[in-house]
């Protein structure tokens, strides 16, 4: 969470994941660890 | 953080808006428990329908595809191709593969072959793309299902969607537009094949969710004409809203759906075309469905708003080759 608040993205417009998995805000991430902030939003 | 349903797993969703949180396992039940509900509490679908489910390559309409063949109904897909460079061959490839991966082949139609690719619809139709390609799409759903007897439409519209559509609709005080606005549009007299959205109680936070646990591969770019669509703007508002008080959104949709909705009650007494399930464009005239003058197709004009559209793009595409010539 503190991570995407740094990043100025809200929580309702994403999915994070770390390899197959999904990550809740509440999860700590190890420095140096690598994941993906995938955008939800679609428009049209 | 725990699972709250089967309180032995890590959690893998985190649902704000329903006070919850879900390992996989618990988050596949309750994301078609809200499908099914959704379903069952509108009349969307009955066992006996034969669905024509529209995919884009996206989440939304995969994910529907998905559920819709796990709760055992009988699907075939449709995906209309834009012709839009290296986007759309990338969508399709999406849809075709997913498809085989449950033993099925999708309808594909081509717009380049049926002489109105988006972009170059785009161009010569003094219209916003996005309302361009709805118009287009819709045609190509209605004609394909009732060619192929197919007795519903579905497509992958969900809660995020609808809810922006709705406070663009309220913010323009469009109220044509609000009497058309419900998950089920029903069919009609003259080939009008009925619609429905069954993803309509859950995000799309909820459905990239289930998508990706489901290890279903869709599309993750937007689609590059799509970039200045109002519904963004709209949908940038309400999540807002929805970070600060999670639950607003289904609140208010709920809310415009209930039949006791003074609101909704006048917006479908002020258009009583809704009754007949029209889903036209804003030029549509007043007055009974006909067919359309020059493809049959169901329309309250003397020519269907895809065949007037489509006459525009082939006159553009000869005045240039005229002044090619000269």
């Amino acid at each position: 969470m503190d991570i995407l608040a740094e990043a100025g993205v809200r929580p309702t417009t994403v999915i994070v994941t770390q390899g197959k998995n999904l990550l809740t805000k509440d999860q700590r991430v190890e420095d140096g660890a690598t994941i993906d902030v995938l955008s939800v939003v679609s428009g049209g | 953080m725990k699972c709250k349903r089967c309180r032995k797993a890590e959690a893998a969703v985190d649902l704000p808006s329903h006070h919850s949180a879900f390992c996989p396992d618990c988050f596949f039940v309750f994301f078609r428990r809200q499908v099914a509900e959704g379903i069952r509490k509108l009349r969307l679908l009955s066992p006996g329908d034969r669905v024509l489910v529209c995919v884009s390559g996206g989440k939304d309409s995969l994910v529907l595809w998905d559920v819709l063949m796990d709760e055992g109904y009988e699907t075939e897909g449709l995906h209309i191709d834009l012709g839009i460079d290296g986007y759309s061959d990338r969508s399709r490839e999406k849809v075709l593969a997913f498809a085989a991966s449950r033993g099925k082949t999708p309808i594909v139609v081509e717009l380049a072959k049926e002489g109105i690719p988006i972009p170059e619809a785009a161009r010569c139709v003094k219209m916003q793309e996005c309302a361009i390609c709805g118009t287009v799409k819709r045609y190509f759903f209605n004609r394909i299902a009732a060619e192929g007897k197919f007795s519903v439409v579905a497509t992958g519209h969900n809660l995020d969607d609808e809810t922006a559509r709705l406070l663009g609709n309220l913010l323009h005080w469009q109220r044509d537009h609000l009497a058309r606005q419900h998950p089920s549009l029903p069919g009609g007299d003259g080939g009008l094949v009925r619609k429905v959205k069954p993803l309509w109680r859950v995000s799309e936070v909820e459905t990239a969710a289930y998508g990706f646990l489901k290890g279903i591969d869709y599309v993750t770019e937007e689609c590059p004409m799509s970039e200045d669509a109002t519904s963004l703007a709209y949908k940038e508002a309400l999540s807002r809203i929805e970070d600060r008080m999670p639950g607003t959104r289904i609140v208010f949709y709920k809310g415009f759906l209930d039949p006791s909705n003074p609101l909704r009650e006048r917006a479908v007494a002020a258009a009583p075309f809704v009754a007949r399930g029209a889903e036209e464009d804003a030029e549509e005239e007043a007055g009974a469905s006909r067919a359309c003058a020059s493809c049959g197709a169901p329309t309250y004009a003397s020519t269907c708003a895809f065949c007037r559209m489509r006459s525009r793009v082939r006159e553009a595409r000869e005045r240039r080759a005229a002044r090619g010539a000269r």
